[in-house]
């Protein structure tokens, strides 16, 4: 990379050519205010608050859009910088509410943090409260609420809809200072927005709100970690925030923020209500809570005095607990199973394990989505896919659309020119996939990428691989035919292969029926012995997900450590009997569909997207 | 063609007989009258020659941009041409600056003219697609363009194989839909291609990156209509017209308190007030001129009648549009009239413009109407003020400007309105 010399407020720099002045300051922590710039979008130059002083071309420049060049000599603390800059804050501040108290950016919003530091502490112009009206247009959301007179028009939010999800449900309406920022369709909820909650991110006033989040705390009061979201096989980088809201409320989960990679969907941003709601939180025998080292001893006692054992493993868990719970199968005998044994296995096996993750993905010119929706399945997948887009058994209508695609049939592939990958879907017929598969492989420019649906479910894969597991259409089959004595089920996966009625008819006549949950209703309540199962935040693990090998932490504290308690009932098993695998060849008798607001067992309980749900669902109908 | 507007009815005089030659009678010139009066000969003529010889040829012809800002036309095309093809060349007939119906003439009475230097002009920067961006609010010159491309084209001016020179262009019409701010030419190439109306971050200029990323010129219709001139009389005689520096015709559309408004083509050595006295007949009822504004960008007072129509410093400059004001108007009230034009027609991209420009009018309302306090008149001359720095194009760097002048120019007549008592 080529190096220049450049000179900020005097001090020189050696940076890489055809950085930008802002990048360069930022990186080297000069302080250059700024609004609409973001690193993930493209330069819009709207907000003029980065201006700066370049001394060879004596006039003020936007740093976000000027270029480092050799010798160029820059300052941000010209008289000439400082005037304009508070010009355009009194500008900003003019109309603006100023309802901070009431504003739910507050403590956190640009406008205020600027003009604390850059504007004068005036008003320039008079002007009573009740001029500050401005046009508006009702976004008639239940989740999204625009305020006009808070909004700097810095096209944040266009242009993260248009560029990083692509959606493009908002778009700019009047001109001028009637500007306003309006969804394509209203109700926003029924369009193509995906409720991603990008806009309420990159918002940096308070002009963008969440509904759900509204008025219930302030942002000082929260905490906030960074970590990664388990809804989805994505494992986007999110920001959980956490802590008591007010006096009335105890400690819980306030939101969930994207981070500046502005990698989220709603499942993350609005589905959070279910760290809230009915969780399991103790483990209980017979409905009574009780101890880490009772529920041990009672688990030992069960497994070693059973005959037939039954392990159900989600693709939810993470790796460590996964393991753990492989060689408690091994020790005592039992046929271990998960409901994405026999689909997604299958599928695996025949493509090959690849280990693609959404940063490769600039690798790629063409990309073959072989899905009903790839949106729907993962949404972070389809905000990573430029280039060209072809699909194979597209649904019109699925938010697919977004992308433009291509339609094609799977005879049209080897037309595809360059480096292509394929993105199948495994719940899919398996049939119709190994076609296309078969046409892909010959090709030496293809790649394939399997998207499944749950979270860790390829870590699961790679864990079992090798091992002795029953497919899961002959588990469900001894399990109706009462050949189980004694069964172990992770999280709710089973209620959405086989339906929530029939899973609870068949374990109604199970002996020992232990339930690891992260909600205290539903399965676990049929449950002997619950213990409880943990979301992010709440585990220590790692987990194979498109962001790649994710490490993640456990720091909420109400959380239990479910990876001490299985590891403990390891540690004191005995037996070396190895996994029984039930012989027999039954089809999955169905696979389950995907909805963008609600995917899996986890997101089904959120009523925030349950709500949502029945919005599209209404409208579509 | 069905429906066809009427074509303004206005006094076109010239002294020079080439961009009015024909324009000066208020008709649509044919084709037939075209070509019977020596038209499409330049077009002959430019593609028996060297592109570059052409784009040699208005280089020093020290042709400038007829738009506004003067930007030497040759300069502009060698910049283009440095880059690689496609290139686009679009004709900006987004003419919307307050008394400016210049380009209206020449596209509603003598549409092959702008045509051929159309085509000469894509010929000479190897655009293969050319594109006339013309006024929502020009319907007639719309139609009119339409027909007289069709005409062209059955001529074989137009379309595959030019006059079997090898040589294709198609051209395009596209409406605006009636934003002032399209005619700056990044805005004009966002809305063609579909978008929002915006003018874009400089650089990349449209010569490096314009129409879809590739390489565009965005010439004004005046402009375009000197090329035939350029290329028939050669670049030596055509720098014989008007004043050395400053060669060529010009068009000077003159309105306001004048006895014969209309549009005048003379060389640019003319004064303001040869213009106006000896051209336009006068003021109307023989009053006292008090300020002249070249549309909305300048205000000159009676002392400078004696400037030159010219691109230099201290000429008129601009786009050429006079509009006389005698001593019973009143200036400031003129002047809330053009801060509601920058309020109407500013995009809402940059913040300095989009907010100074709507508080500029509230103010100065304010003000004219007797409301105004002590704080109110600071606030106003504040905004004024510091609008221009910062503002991402043109618009915003004169939206301040007609009105700074007139308060220096005039400060008799500001001095009326300002507020002595501090209101609260």
């Amino acid at each position: 990379m080529e190096k220049v010399k450049i000179k900020i407020d005097g001090k020189e720099f050696e940076v890489e050519k055809g950085k930008t002045i802002l990048q360069v300051a930022l990186e080297n922590g000069i302080k250059i205010p700024y609004f609409c710039y973001h690193p993930r979008l493209s330069i819009a130059g709207a907000c003029r608050m980065c201006i700066v002083y370049v001394e060879n071309y004596k006039r003020l420049l936007i740093a976000c859009n000027t270029r480092v060049e050799e010798g160029l000599e820059v300052y941000t603390d010209h008289p000439l910088v400082k005037e304009n800059q508070a010009y355009i804050l009194q500008a900003l501040m003019t109309r603006h509410p100023l309802d901070c108290p009431i504003c739910d950016k507050a403590g956190e919003c640009d406008l205020q943090n600027h003009g604390a530091i850059y504007g004068p502490q005036e008003q320039i112009v008079p002007i009573s409260a009740l001029e500050k009206h401005r046009d508006y247009t009702d976004w008639e959301s239940d989740f999204l609420e625009y305020y006009s007179n808070r909004c700097i028009v810095c096209y944040r939010c266009t242009r993260v809809c248009d560029e990083v999800i692509g959606a493009k449900a908002l778009y700019v309406d009047e001109r001028g200072f009637h500007s306003n920022i309006v969804p394509a369709v209203r109700p926003i909820d029924t369009s193509s927005c995906e409720m991603c909650g990008a806009c309420v991110y990159v918002c940096p006033v308070g002009a963008i709100i969440s509904k759900p989040f509204k008025f219930w705390t302030r942002s000082w009061l929260l905490k906030s970690v960074t970590t990664n979201c388990s809804f989805c096989p994505g494992g986007c980088d999110i920001r959980l925030e956490y802590g008591v809201g007010d006096w009335r409320s105890k400690e819980k989960v306030y939101r969930v923020k994207p981070t500046d990679n502005i990698n989220v969907c709603a499942r993350a941003f609005f589905g959070y209500d279910v760290f809230n709601e009915n969780r399991l939180l103790q483990p209980e025998i017979n409905g009574k809570k009780c101890e880490k080292d009772e529920v041990v001893s009672e688990i030992v006692k069960i497994l070693e005095g059973s005959k037939n054992v039954g392990i159900v493993l989600s693709p939810y868990l993470p790796n460590e607990v996964i393991e753990t719970v492989t060689e408690i199968g091994e020790k005592v005998g039992a046929s271990v199973t998960s409901p994405v044994a026999d689909h997604l296995f299958n599928i695996l096996d025949e493509v090959g394990d690849s280990d693609i993750t959404i940063e490769d993905f600039k690798n790629y010119e063409n990309f073959v989505i072989v899905s009903k929706d790839i949106t729907s399945l993962v949404p972070v997948v389809s905000y990573y896919l430029k280039g060209n887009i072809y699909r194979i058994f597209g649904e019109e209508g699925a938010r697919d659309e977004k992308l433009n695609p291509i339609n094609i049939e799977d005879g049209e592939l080897k037309n595809i020119k360059g480096r292509t990958l394929i993105i199948v879907d495994p719940l899919l017929d398996y049939k119709q996939i190994s076609k296309v598969i078969k046409n892909v492989k010959r090709k030496k420019d293809f790649d394939i990428l399997v998207v499944p649906r749950d979270f860790n479910a390829l870590g699961l894969y790679r864990i079992l691989k090798g091992k002795n597991i029953t497919p899961f259409g002959t588990f469900t089959k001894a399990l109706k035919e009462g050949y189980f004595e004694t069964l172990i089920i992770f999280g709710e996966d089973i209620c959405d292969y086989i339906g929530e009625e029939e899973t609870y008819e068949l374990i109604s006549g199970i002996k020992n029926l232990i339930v690891s949950s992260p909600f205290s209703d539903g399965i676990s309540e049929r449950a002997h012995v619950k213990i409880p199962m943990a979301l992010f935040g709440e585990f220590e693990g790692s987990a194979y997900t498109f962001m790649g090998y994710i490490n993640f932490e456990r720091f909420l504290p109400w959380s239990f450590d479910q990876k001490i308690l299985w590891e403990e009932v390891a540690k004191n098993i005995t037996g070396e009997k190895g996994m029984t695998l039930l012989e027999g060849k039954e089809d999955m008798e169905k696979l389950p569909g995907v909805h963008l607001y609600r995917n899996n067992w986890i997101t089904k309980r959120s009523a925030l997207l349950g709500k949502l749900y029945e919005k599209v669902c209404s409208v579509n109908a | 063609m069905k429906y066809l507007p009427n074509i303004l009815d206005i006094k076109a005089e010239t002294t020079l007989n080439l961009l009015l030659a024909r324009a000066k009678k208020v008709k649509t010139h044919s084709i037939d009258e075209y070509i019977e009066s020596g038209g499409y000969k330049a077009l002959k003529k430019a593609l028996s020659m060297d592109p570059k010889e052409i784009i040699d040829w208005v280089d020093k012809s020290q042709l400038r941009g007829r738009g506004g800002a003067g930007f030497p036309t040759g300069k502009k095309w060698q910049f283009a041409v440095q880059n690689p093809p496609p290139r686009y060349f679009i004709c900006n007939a987004d003419e919307s600056e307050p008394g400016t119906f210049k380009d209206r003439v020449l596209i509603e009475r003598d549409p092959h003219l702008l045509i051929e230097g159309m085509i000469i002009s894509s010929y000479a920067i190897g655009a293969e697609k050319a594109f006339i961006y013309i006024r929502g609010e020009y319907p007639a010159g719309y139609y009119i363009l339409r027909n007289a491309i069709e005409e062209a084209k059955s001529r074989g001016f137009l379309g595959n194989n030019i006059l079997g020179s090898g040589y294709s262009l198609d051209i395009y019409v596209a409406r605006g839909g009636g934003a002032y701010i399209c005619g700056e030419e990044t805005a004009l190439i966002e809305s063609l291609e579909g978008k929002r109306g915006h003018p874009r971050l400089k650089p990349p200029f449209p010569v490096q990156k314009g129409l879809w990323g590739c390489p565009t010129v965005v010439n004004n219709v005046e402009t375009i209509c000197n090329i035939p001139i350029i290329v028939e009389k050669g670049w030596e005689e055509y720098r014989y017209i008007g004043p050395s520096e400053y060669p060529g015709p010009k068009l000077f559309p003159v309105s306001g308190k004048v006895k014969k408004p209309g549009v005048y083509e003379l060389p640019m050595n003319t004064t303001l007030r040869e213009l106006i006295f000896k051209y336009a007949g006068g003021t109307l009822g023989n009053k006292k001129i008090k300020a002249i504004l070249s549309g909305a960008l300048d205000c000159f007072s009676a002392d400078e009648l004696d400037t030159p129509m010219d691109y230099s410093p201290k000429g008129f400059g601009g786009t050429g549009t006079v509009i006389v004001l005698t001593e019973e108007d009143n200036i400031v009230e003129l002047c809330l009239k053009i801060a509601e034009f920058y309020e109407h027609e500013s995009c809402g991209q940059c913040t300095p413009c989009r907010v100074g420009c709507y508080e500029q009018h509230n103010l100065l309302k304010k003000i004219i109407k007797g409301d105004a306090s002590e704080k109110d008149w600071e606030a106003f001359v504040y905004i004024n003020k510091h609008i221009q720095p910062t503002s991402i194009c043109g618009l915003g760097a004169v939206a301040g400007r007609l009105i700074r002048q007139a308060m220096e120019k005039f400060p008799k007549e500001f001095e009326r309105y300002k507020p002595t008592v501090v209101k609260y």
